[in-house]
């Protein structure tokens, strides 16, 4: 099963830098309402720049495998994007890592296609659930094709894929094949899980009606709690105005 | 009885003759392992040609492996001739406890560097070198070198002419556990891969040229790269048009059908070979048998830690990016995926079917029997019966006669229990413990013809593949099918064109550039040479 964690409360570090000025109740809420758009949203889409995504890897447990995150260049050197893959981790072992083409960092490890390629691999021996952050920029310039990252289960030995998945563009401009997860880098970039695998691993994702309802009841607790402290807020506000109106100006009742 | 036996014969002749008259909708084919997966048919560089083991010929306690890739090279074809590709993982790969899997592996991977960027050709080079006569234009003053010298070093003085130059590092690890550990490493160590022979002004004496990039790593270690005579011999053209072989190469009549003279005669071709001429970029590497059995030690023939089983690989970055500028470099992943392997010279060849072979390129043998079905019932056997009218009979399936290709047993290993059968996987098993074959006695048809230093038993530069590996698909193998005329099946070429070479590297260093030639399809070899063939090679055009 690969999905977001709803459970978590981590964001990735680009949503950290953009949301560290706001309040930590406020911050908390709005990551409830922003994870319950997501689910209301796609259901498996989610328009985010930063997700946690969760991996069930029970069928293949015990299995030598290893993660490929590549971002491959699609529009050309102006529109150049980074994903950054952070908080690995596993009831599996994990193993080494690679961070030698376009990736810098570790952890967590930033991978980039300012050259073209940039690839993130991470050796596990897998167990029942693997989990990571990541965050990514969304820069397209427009020409060509929106660059694109795309996560991999490759059996560790030979580097073919464990899974076939429904995630099979061979004739994109920037063509995956089998992937778990693609973003394509661009404005309002969503992150496509795949929702059909096989043989070896079904790949789920929470039931719609589930997520749905999850979902909802995410929102209304996220906007509640919004909804209370503006409210508090506004009462605050208004009682304070009219506290002041009410010392500044005597206005006599039934004018 | 024997008039009954010779009318019997003369029934099988006539039919035989009748049946290969026919234009049968076959499309089964003999091949070599040139191109033979579609794949690599568009990847040459990675294409592996042919694997090679055997017991070094002069000593009993190494082991010599040879890897060849990217067929048929045209030695004229300059001017940047045959590197090899710097992107491609080649690898020599062991298993020495029966699982199929490999235990022990030798890593190859080669590097280019331009020394002259301004010269339009990687090699050039005439006597003492070139320069420019008193009425050389200006700004190039009379005496300024425009020519080096020619090449006879791969480094140093005479070297100059060199311009791309390829280096190459060897890695020998070993598995411990689920760890790979590395045993041996040339590190920094230059090792150069030996050019293509361009030809006598350039390279004027090549053989002296080549001998160089033998190397002596230590610890009993030999290895040599670089583009060489492509060893193996067939009628290719015969073969790939449908088995159309030349029946005026055969003293049978029958085309396919050697006589026993000419079953007889190694090294005489009967037939044109196709590869005559043609170039091949190779790997050699000898070293100690204790490197590679599973205990460190070398045992007797009849002890089955004796018997290994090998392959070879080549593999590619699982992504390419290209560059976005020009006369950028590429970016690569760190990561590669199996291009090709090969064990036997005709698992893949013969048997697999065309929309398998990629899929069988990119597995590993310890899974094969996932192609269990090609192998117990090949549709090769089933074209020759077909071609033939059924005069060519074929064991019933499954045919466990293959087995022993594919699976640890005797012959070549006759202390292997049961339980040590392994897996079926498409591997090159070698018994460590038989010594090398003296050339005297040395037999093109191996183990079939009661040498044991021979295919099945590893795979020499001689052995002659393609009729071993017809026959035994004709079911050879089978007591009750080693009868006439599965036993003299062959396409008319029994040996290469020139001479191999008896110590390391063992293969023939290449053929001129200037001076290339093949052979003709209307080259008809020796067979007009009458019985009992006196040993010549055939003409070349």
């Amino acid at each position: 099963m690969i999905h977001p964690n709803p459970n978590h409360s981590r964001t990735a570090a680009g949503e950290r830098q953009a949301v560290v000025k706001r309040r930590p109740r406020t911050r908390f809420a709005a990551t409830l309402a922003a994870l319950a758009s997501a689910f209301i949203l796609g259901g498996i889409h989610h328009n985010a720049h930063a997700v946690l995504v969760n991996l069930d890897t029970t069928l293949l447990g015990g299995t030598s495998a290893r993660l490929d995150f590549a971002l491959l260049d699609g529009d050309g050197d102006l529109g150049n994007n980074t994903v950054t893959i952070s908080s690995i981790v596993t009831d599996g072992t994990l193993g080494g890592t690679d961070c030698s083409v376009g990736c810098t960092g570790g952890p967590p490890f930033t991978i980039s296609d300012a050259l073209g390629l940039g690839q993130f691999l991470q050796d596990l021996t897998l167990g029942t659930t693997v989990s990571f952050d990541l965050s990514f920029t969304t820069r397209f310039s427009g020409n060509g094709a929106p660059d694109r990252l795309s996560l991999l289960l490759l059996d560790a030995g030979s580097n073919l894929t464990l899974l076939d998945t429904n995630l099979d563009f061979s004739g994109d401009p920037v063509p995956v094949q089998d992937a778990l997860l693609i973003v394509d880098h661009a404005p309002g970039a969503q992150v496509r899980f795949a929702t059909v695998s096989s043989p070896a691993l079904p790949i789920a994702v929470p039931e719609p009606g589930a997520g749905a309802l999850f979902s909802l009841g995410l929102a209304l607790i996220g906007g509640q709690r919004i909804r209370r402290r503006h409210s508090c807020v506004s009462h605050r506000t208004e009682a304070a105005a009219q506290a002041r109106l009410s010392t500044s100006t005597h206005t006599p009742p039934g004018e | 009885m024997k008039t009954s036996a010779t009318s019997n014969r003369r029934s099988l002749l006539t039919l035989l003759c009748a049946a290969a008259c026919l234009a049968l909708p076959v499309s089964g084919v003999f091949a070599a392992s040139h191109r033979e997966a579609p794949l690599t048919a568009l990847d040459h560089k990675a294409d592996i040609t042919d694997w090679y083991a055997f017991v070094s010929y002069d000593n009993p306690n190494k082991v010599t492996m040879i890897l060849n890739t990217d067929p048929l090279l045209e030695p004229a074809n300059g001017p940047n001739y045959h590197p090899f590709d710097p992107e491609v993982v080649y690898e020599m790969k062991v298993d020495n406890n029966f699982d199929g899997d490999e235990d022990v592996k030798i890593v190859f991977r080669f590097q280019s560097e331009i020394r002259a960027p301004g010269v339009f050709t990687s090699f050039v080079g005439a006597g003492g070198g070139v320069s420019a006569p008193a009425n050389s234009p200006a700004p190039v003053p009379p005496g300024t070198p425009i020519v080096p010298p020619a090449i006879t070093a791969l480094d140093g003085p005479g070297s100059a002419g060199l311009s791309l130059r390829q280096t190459y590092t060897v890695t020998i690890q070993k598995k411990v556990g689920s760890v790979w550990q590395t045993v041996f490493s040339s590190g920094n160590r230059k090792l150069y891969a030996v050019p293509a022979n361009v030809g006598p002004r350039t390279m004027p004496d090549y053989p002296s040229l080549a001998a160089q990039g033998i190397y002596d790593l230590g610890g009993g270690i030999r290895v040599f790269a670089g583009t060489v005579d492509d060893p193996f011999y067939i009628d290719l053209g015969a073969a790939f048009d449908t088995l159309n072989f030349r029946a005026g190469a055969f003293a049978t009549g029958i085309p396919a059908v050697l006589s026993n003279d000419q079953d007889a005669a190694d090294d005489v071709n009967f037939a044109p070979d196709a590869v005559a001429g043609y170039n091949v970029n190779s790997i050699v590497v000898e070293l100690p048998t204790t490197l590679l059995t599973s205990d460190g030690q070398v045992h007797p023939a009849t002890d089955a830690k004796a018997v290994i089983g090998t392959y070879g690989t080549t593999s590619r970055p699982r992504i390419k990016a290209q560059p976005t500028t020009a006369g950028g470099k590429p970016s690569l992943s760190s990561n590669f995926v199996q291009i090709q392997r090969m064990g036997n010279p005709l698992i893949n060849e013969l048997l697999i079917g065309t929309g398998d072979k990629d899929k069988f390129s990119m597995s590993e043998p310890k899974n094969d029997s996932q192609f269990a079905g090609y192998l117990l019932d090949p549709l090769l056997a089933r074209v020759l019966n077909a071609a033939y009218g059924g005069a060519v009979a074929i064991p019933t399936p499954p045919r466990l006669d293959l087995l022993p290709l594919v699976t640890y047993g005797a012959p070549i290993c006759p202390g292997c229990t049961a339980a040590q059968a392994g897996p079926v996987a498409d591997l090159l098993r070698l018994n460590t413990g038989i010594p090398a074959t003296a050339k005297a006695i040395r037999k093109r048809l191996g183990v079939l013809d009661g040498d044991f230093g021979g295919f099945p038993n590893g795979r020499r530069l001689s052995d002659d593949a393609t009729d071993i590996a017809a026959r035994v698909v004709a079911g050879v193998l089978n007591p009750a099918f080693n009868v006439f005329p599965n036993n003299r099946i062959g396409d008319g070429v029994n040996g290469n064109d020139v001479a191999y070479q008896e110590t390391f590297p063992y293969v023939a260093f290449a053929n001129s550039g200037r001076n290339s030639r093949h052979q003709n399809p209307g080259t008809s070899g020796c067979v007009s040479t009458p019985p009992p063939f006196l040993p010549m090679l055939c003409p070349t055009d």
